[in-house]
């Protein structure tokens, strides 16, 4: 937080941002499918259906309606009071979900106790974070952050101000996989902080013990009214295993180590792993959410461009 | 099962050591690789263990098996049951070599001759012992032994191991195996050990057992054999009737061939001052009989060789062969009879008439003598080669005595009965002659003898002299023969049935031939003055045929058997032995050490001994021309050479040798080689194992889908 501090005189800026690579984006935006509850007045549709915004229907009065809202003429006129129905725009309320679980450093290498995250899957995320993150906020839209480690490790609260995206990005530029998942109890602790509904955006591998747990809280989100978008990021060498035959693998999540001749497994590990893909995508598909495989391997400005070209308003 | 390099055993644990550090050395280093859906890699593995476990096992053992029998391979097992008779031996053994000396062992050339490698065995197997006791037998047609017992002096055994030479023999292997027995069962010996080392020739060992050997003798075979088995060869020399002077006789030559090709063969004939060349060809694994005519203006015994020339084959030893005969003067022939000479027809001037048209001599000179043997005693009697006896009523004792004595030695009888005193006179030759006579039927004096007339021949041998020379007409020429008279007849018990050569339509024997001695025996059963046979055309024809056979009696010109004992009666000229010499009649005739006995045989009667002079030899050298002489002159000659069965060098397998001769015994087998490439041709098919292992190893991998 010392080199927040330091913004104040000198603008914080993210080794994950560039913004000369996203100034192409800036006329894009990133929508929700459905209407939102809002802060304040903003492009998208607001949930609430009040006498600020445009005009789009008339209901019967009835008891315990707001007295304010009848339209009078229309009373005089018909002799029944009808209540004219406003459709509010308000802004957008989106939470990024990260996944900090170990695994999520799949194509990094590790030193020693050290780890150089290049390459690896979490790098890509919290490239995509940072941008995604700095277009919503750009888009005057309150973006928040959520980093589920083995819990909800760390949360910061939906927010368009600049000051707010820049801690964002700042707490995104320090994170470090590390430890199981704890998918489920971060998602529900997430639930619990939560006091809007918004769109919450989930970057993760989704390689958990447990899937039905997380689908469960998912449901508990879209009971919620959220819109819960998934993006399951894959690593090519997840998905292929590294070229090469003998190897030692080792868990990134504390699992062990396997020695492996990679000739013999392969196929079999690649048509389970295709299994265990397309099985999250049904289950999570099935829940609701919007479900977008990535694959570590493209530009996660590519990524972003084919994302808010579908999520685009 | 033993290993020719059994160091290659010793390197080929090296060498499996060698794959796996090499497989350890360069085994790539399992690189460290962070993975993130370890848990379902772990699944994979997990799911693949058994299968890849038992893949894993099984190329595991494709690939040791594969070092091992390459290991193997290098190594060149073999499975022998290895030699039942080391060549080493010490201890409580008694050992007993048995060497075959036999003339196929002459067969091969230079240091290859089987005889030289036998040789050689002999000594390895006699220089192995160290303080044991060892007798050696030299296996021809006796057993020759350096002493009579095993003894410890293995340096003269050793001597005359390294002296022995190929003799013109035939193995005698039943002979050489019951001597062996004899050793070894007087050896009280702990172990007893026989060594057979010889060419295993078919001819010789194909009947041969191991029987007589004692309980728990430990037999060894060791093949000696040259590369080239082919061999042509002169198997049989023979005149097919005894020469006479100024006529001509057919030398007959039997050449074998016992090779795979045919040959043509030149033979050159030298027999006295006659010599000929004979061409033919012989067909592969079969003979040829050369014949050739002869006509000698000389009497007396002949002696010469038959030589095949340009023949370079196994075996050179069988290439020329001895040949001695003995031409003779024509034939006198008496006649026996009571009937007048005057008298005509009769039985006795019928056979006169026949005789003299078959013996006529050149000169016109009757070869014939009627003598009445009541009227002039035997010892006045003429000379003749052949008695021809018709009604000579009864023979006294003396007659009989000087008959049997005649035809014993060589002389030829044509006996024709017709009356009661003839079955007499037969009964009493019979027993005169001894147990050389063995008559095919008795005749009998019965009252039947009155009634016997209108008889016609029922059988007749019409392959078999004399009736042969009538050939497939003979059953039709003699269908109207009548005859009458003769004798009824019994077949005996101990006579051979096809000695009776005709029979009559009452079953009774017409005419037999059989041996008495040296001497033939002819008996024709019938009255010819009572008969329409002589007055037929057959009669002399037949006659002079049955005369001829007569004549040569038990001629036998072909060679003796070296080895094989020798018992030849001398003829009636010899008066005493004291004025005989054996010796070698031709300079290519090698000279022995012994030739053998000179004595008189049966009981003497007055000066003229009964049974005669024989001569005996037990053990004829050769080959080559032996002759008895007597005051200049030739009394008697032989020709000795091998068996013609000893040119066949074909050799029994091993598993013939193991499984039939030495059957129900331990016995090994080994050859000169055997020490380099005995059954060595295992290492061939582990390295076919190997290469299918390799296959199957490949196969293995692709239905696992690695």
């Amino acid at each position: 937080m010392s080199n927040l501090s330091s913004s104040h005189t000198q603008p914080y800026v993210s080794r994950f941002f560039d913004a000369s690579a996203l100034a192409g984006f800036e006329q894009m935006r990133f929508s929700p499918r459905r209407a939102v509850d809002g802060s304040f007045s903003g492009r998208h549709i607001s949930r609430r259906r009040g006498g600020a915004g445009e005009f789009v229907d008339y209901r019967e009065y009835s008891p315990g309606d707001d007295v304010r809202r009848i339209d009078w003429k229309a009373m005089g006129r018909m002799g029944r009071a009808y209540l004219k129905i406003f459709q509010d725009d308000t802004d957008l309320n989106c939470t990024l979900v990260l996944d900090g679980s170990g695994s999520m450093a799949q194509g990094g290498i590790t030193r020693g106790s050290r780890q150089d995250l290049r390459g690896s899957k979490f790098e890509w995320m919290q490239h995509f974070a940072t941008a995604l993150s700095h277009l919503i906020v750009f888009g005057r839209d309150a973006a928040g952050l959520a980093v589920i480690g083995q819990g909800l490790d760390d949360y910061l609260a939906p927010s368009s101000s600049l000051q707010t995206r820049q801690l964002m990005h700042h707490t995104i530029e320090q994170l470090t996989p590390a430890g199981a998942t704890g998918l489920a109890q971060g998602l529900e602790d997430l639930l619990n902080r939560s006091t809007r509904r918004g769109v919450l955006v989930m970057l993760s591998d989704f390689l958990v013990d447990s899937m039905d747990e997380v689908v469960a809280r998912l449901r508990n989100f879209r009971a919620r009214g959220w819109e819960v978008i998934t993006l399951h990021l894959i690593h090519p060498d997840e998905q292929n295993l590294p070229d090469g035959n003998a190897f030692r693998f080792a868990g990134l999540e504390g699992d062990g180590v396997v020695n492996c001749q990679l000739s013999e497994v392969r196929r079999a590990y690649q048509q389970r792993f295709e299994a265990l893909a397309d099985s999250t995508r049904k289950v999570l598909s099935g829940t609701g959410c919007d479900y977008y495989r990535v694959s570590t391997s493209e530009s996660y400005l590519d990524v972003l461009r084919s994302f808010l070209v579908v999520r685009g308003a | 099962m033993a290993f020719l390099n059994p160091w290659a055993i010793a390197i080929g644990v090296l060498v499996v050591g060698a794959p796996l550090a090499v497989h350890f050395l360069t085994r790539p280093r399992p690189v460290e690789f962070p993975l993130s859906t370890i848990q379902l890699l772990q699944e994979v593995i997990q799911q693949r263990r058994a299968r890849s476990r038992l893949r894993d096992w099984l190329i595991l053992l494709l690939r040791i098996a594969a070092i091992c029998l390459l290991v193997a391979t290098f190594s060149r097992p073999y499975f022998d049951d290895g030699p039942a008779v080391a060549r080493t031996a010490e201890g409580d053994t008694a050992r007993v070599v048995l060497l075959d000396v036999s003339q196929s062992m002459a067969a091969g050339s230079g240091g290859a001759q089987r005889i030289s490698q036998g040789r050689a065995a002999a000594i390895e197997f006699l220089d192995g012992l160290r303080g044991v006791q060892a007798g050696v037998i030299f296996m021809g047609a006796k057993p020759r032994t350096v002493f009579d017992q095993i003894s410890p002096n293995l340096p003269s055994l050793r001597s005359a191991v390294e002296e022995v030479t190929v003799r013109s023999e035939q193995a005698n292997v039943h002979a050489a195996l019951e001597r062996a027995a004899g050793m070894l069962s007087e050896a009280n010996h702990e172990k007893r050990e026989l060594v057979i080392i010889s060419d295993f020739q078919r001819g010789s060992w194909g009947t041969s057992r191991l029987d007589s050997l004692p309980e728990g003798t430990e037999v060894q075979f060791h093949a000696v054999a040259s590369s080239v088995t082919d061999n042509v060869a002169i198997t049989q020399v023979r005149f097919a009737e005894q020469p006479i002077i100024g006529q001509p006789a057919q030398i007959e030559i039997d050449v074998a061939n016992f090779s795979d090709n045919d040959k043509n063969v030149s033979c050159q004939l030298a027999v006295d001052r006659l010599q000929q060349q004979l061409d033919a060809e012989v067909p592969a694994r079969g003979s040829r009989t050369l014949t050739h005519s002869l006509t000698f203006d000389q009497a007396g015994w002949k002696h010469g060789f038959v030589t095949l020339t340009a023949n370079l084959d196994a075996l050179s030893e069988d290439d020329s062969r001895p040949l001695t005969v003995e031409v003779r003067d024509t034939p006198n022939v008496v006649l026996l009879s009571r009937q007048s000479e005057s008298a005509a027809p009769s039985s006795s001037w019928f056979l006169e008439q026949a005789l003299s048209i078959t013996l006529a001599r050149s000169d016109g000179a009757s070869p014939l003598r009627r003598i009445h043997p009541m009227r002039m005693r035997p010892s006045k009697w003429p000379a003749a080669d052949l008695f021809v006896i018709d009604h000579p009523g009864a023979l006294d004792d003396e007659a009989v005595s000087f008959l049997a004595a005649n035809i014993r030695r060589g002389r030829g009888l044509l006996y024709v009965t017709s009356e009661l005193a003839d079955a007499m006179n037969l009964q009493r030759l019979s027993e005169a002659f001894g147990s050389g006579f063995q008559p095919p039927v008795q005749l009998l004096s019965g009252s039947a003898a009155r009634s016997r007339k209108d008889l016609f021949i029922s059988r007749v041998s019409g392959r078999q002299e004399p009736f042969r020379v009538l050939g497939s007409t003979v059953e039709a020429a003699l269908r109207p023969v009548r005859l009458g008279g003769g004798l009824p007849t019994q077949a005996m018990d101990e006579g051979l049935r096809d000695q009776v050569l005709a029979e009559l339509s009452d079953s009774s024997a017409l005419l037999y031939v059989t041996s008495a001695d040296a001497g033939k025996v002819g008996v024709l059963n019938a009255d010819l003055g009572e008969s329409n046979w002589p007055v037929q055309a057959t009669f002399v024809p037949i006659l002079g045929e049955l005369v001829q056979g007569l004549l040569r009696g038990g001629l036998d010109t072909g060679a003796v058997a070296c080895g094989d004992p020798l018992v030849r009666l001398l003829p009636a000229e010899v008066q005493s032995v004291e004025a005989l010499t054996v010796r070698p009649a031709t300079d290519a005739t090698p000279v022995a050490d012994e030739y053998g006995r000179l004595q008189t045989t049966g009981a003497a009667n007055g000066q003229t001994p009964q049974g005669g002079f024989v001569w005996a030899w037990e053990d004829p050298a050769g080959p080559g021309v032996y002759e008895v002489r007597q005051q200049n002159q030739t009394v008697m000659a032989v020709a000795t050479a091998a068996p013609g069965l000893e040119s066949d060098l074909q050799a029994l397998d091993e598993t013939v040798l193991k499984d039939r001769v030495g059957e129900g015994r331990r016995v090994g087998y080994s050859t000169p080689s055997s020490e380099d490439d005995e059954d060595d041709h295992w290492w061939t098919w582990l390295i076919v194992v190997c290469l299918l292992g390799l296959i199957s190893e490949i196969a293995m991998l692709r239905g696992f889908r690695v």
